[in-house]
């Protein structure tokens, strides 16, 4: 691969997805002399590293580090300049539920019910303080369930003393299957609305839940543009001979790369049989970014976060997931 | 409906003690397993919980193979019938393999081996299910059983759990009768309270261990019929937990004792549905539900530590 007739030398290192690692790959990166970075990959290795790179004035994206902390650090500068993200974050995800709860829906009071891993703790967190933003109240305690939990009964009874107008679980499809099928043998509860996310939407949810599955509604961020995201997996197919939708966050990492060739690109200017690239002006070309990837429209926020992120809207109608125009 | 001295409604909290009921009535059925093994054995069976589970499948593949969710109307009482008997069948067939294969031949063997064996079984047992069988996937039973509920004044009862909490009894009584009044049932009680002087007697020892297995794992088949119905969701690790549950029934009863296990269960049951709601009527408290087993697992140690032979004190040497 070359860029205006100069080939591109790939630099890998493995920061072994740990908040040790991060910093050591990066200096590698750095003493390698690389002018770019797709990564890091997970959210420790990513924090750790982030001064680092800021530093060298090393740009660098992220296919997949989700925690919230990166793009909001705990510093008077506020957020790296050098850093962005492409994946579609919780944030993104629990401020479009709360909007599709209240305007959508009408409910201005919700119950919460999370699954207590990292991902339910976060998306329940996040959607309590975008739907009390909005105006929204938040009826009875929010109510944590381990995994594999399918007694849901005592949930159950606070949802229905609490009278909420919008039942909300971020946790995955195989606790909310039981949690759907008991909320429904509820007869004050048949019809509150129920409002999930993207660990919900699953096709296992209506074989297993049935008729307590209908009439549930359900948030799908990080859209894949169809055409795009076909492009990129006939790509991988032919490349590695392997099914890319099974390759998690596989666009993501895609689309990374292709920004940062795109600003090279746009920023280096041949000098005398030399590529000069302005790191300062590559920085400014990735913020500018305005492209449709195999993983969507992606635009950046001013601290690195995707902006603009997508979130469809799903209700299970005759056993099947039908979109809600917005 | 507000009482006088509560916050919330007497609807919530008669919702809660029919909860704490229908989940009570499952870890009873469930502990009358433990304790018969441990009134027979001294052992705990730590792979009953995994009889349980093994029952809730053979339940489900009779409901499934009857029809599952096309079933209706008097096909519904009989494929329930049918399952609850099948389920009560495959339990107590398991039971007796692992007692023959993984108890008796340690039966002479000090006591932490036959407790390695039976965590041993368990843990093949729930790990056979979920990652040979089923690739970590579960199953939901059909939604076939009859809605609607009773209701009397703030009480509502529906009649799955009506019918939960009514079998329960029935079937624990069923057994009370077997152990109390029959020749088979005075064995086991005559094994119970010495193995020796049972075989002097004439007594069948090892027949009457394998009876205590089995009538032990009928109940856990029927509870793993009704939890199905009732929850729905079953799965390879669907044991642990209740059975964990049901151990600490048996304890908090008094391990050993038949009625002891039942008291248990509905103990644990009800303060797992009311503890944590009672504490936070008081101001500033405010306990989420993560704490619902904190709570009734902080008043069992109580209990324990007034009572440590549990609610139904057993003397040495008169158990079952």
């Amino acid at each position: 691969m070359t860029i205006k007739g100069h080939k591109v030398q790939f630099v890998r290192e493995d920061d072994l997805c740990t908040a040790e690692g991060g910093p050591a790959a990066a200096d590698r990166l750095i003493k390698a002399n690389v002018v770019v970075a797709v990564g890091p990959i997970c959210s420790g290795g990513t924090r750790s590293s982030l001064a680092a790179y800021d530093k060298a004035g090393i740009t660098h994206i992220s296919p997949s580090a989700t925690a919230g902390d990166l793009t909001a650090p705990s510093r008077a500068e506020g957020p790296y300049p050098t850093f962005f993200r492409v994946p579609v974050l919780n944030a993104d995800e629990a401020r479009e539920q709360a909007a599709f709860a209240k305007t959508t829906l009408k409910a201005t009071k919700a119950f919460v019910v999370f699954d207590t891993d990292d991902y339910g703790k976060d998306l329940g967190q996040q959607f309590q303080k975008f739907f009390k933003d909005g105006g929204g109240q938040i009826v009875g305690t929010p109510a944590g369930y381990e995994k594999k939990t399918t007694d849901f009964k005592s949930i159950i009874a606070n949802i229905k003393a609490a009278k909420p107008d919008v039942v909300y679980m971020a946790g995955f499809y195989a606790e909310a299957t039981p949690f759907l099928q008991q909320l429904r043998a509820e007869s004050d509860l048949k019809s509150v609305p129920f409002l999930g996310g993207d660990g919900i939407k699953n096709d296992e949810l209506i074989s297993g839940a049935k008729d307590a599955a209908e009439g549930a509604y359900l948030a799908l961020p990080g859209t894949t543009d169809p055409t795009a995201f076909a492009q990129y997996k006939d790509k991988y197919k032919a490349k590695y001979n392997g099914n890319a939708e099974s390759a998690t966050f596989g666009a993501e990492a895609y689309d990374a790369a292709t920004i940062l060739i795109k600003a090279i690109e746009s920023v280096g200017k041949d000098d005398g049989g030399k590529l000069t690239i302005d790191l300062k002006a590559l920085n400014e070309a990735v913020r500018k970014t305005n492209m449709t990837g195999a993983s969507g429209k992606i635009t950046f926020a001013a601290n690195g976060d995707r902006a603009g992120a997508v979130v469809r809207f799903f209700q299970v109608k005759n056993g099947k997931y039908e979109e809600i125009k917005r | 409906m507000q009482p006088l001295f509560l916050f919330r409604s007497a609807e919530f909290y008669s919702d809660q003690f029919v909860n704490g009921l229908t989940t009570g009535s499952i870890y009873a059925l469930i502990a009358l397993g433990y304790t018969m093994v441990y009134g027979v054995l001294q052992l705990i069976n730590f792979a009953h919980g995994e009889v349980f589970m093994l029952g809730a499948f053979a339940g489900y593949g009779v409901l499934m193979g009857m029809g599952g969710d096309d079933l209706s109307g008097g096909a519904v009482a009989l494929a329930i019938v049918v399952a609850l008997i099948a389920a009560a069948i495959a339990s107590a067939a398991v039971a007796t393999g692992l007692e023959r294969i993984a108890y008796r031949p340690l039966r002479r063997a000090p006591r932490l081996a036959p407790l390695i064996s039976a965590i041993g079984a368990s843990i093949f047992l729930s790990h056979l299910v979920d990652d040979y069988f089923l690739n970590g996937e579960q199953r939901f039973y059909p939604t076939i059983f009859p809605t609607g509920k009773v209701e009397l004044g703030p009480v509502s009862v529906s009649y799955l759990q009506l019918f939960l909490i009514g079998a329960s009894l029935a079937m624990m009584a069923l057994l009370y009768w077997l152990v109390q009044r029959t020749r088979h049932g005075r064995a086991i009680r005559a094994v119970a309270e010495s193995r020796d002087n049972a075989a002097l007697m004439g007594i069948d020892v090892d027949r009457a261990i394998v009876l205590t297995f089995v009538l032990g794992a009928a109940m856990a088949g029927f509870a793993g019929v009704l939890y199905g119905l009732f929850f729905s969701a079953i799965r390879g690790s669907m044991g642990f937990i209740p059975g964990v549950k049901a151990f600490t029934a048996a304890v908090l009863g008094g391990i050993g004792s038949i009625p002891g296990a039942v008291i248990g269960g509905y103990f644990l049951g009800l303060t797992e549905s009311f503890g944590r709601e009672l504490l936070n009527e008081i101001p500033f408290v405010n306990l989420p539900n993560e704490w619902k087993d904190v709570v009734a697992f902080a008043l069992l140690v109580l209990v324990l530590i007034f009572r440590p032979t549990g609610i139904f004190r057993q003397k040495e040497g008169k158990r079952a």
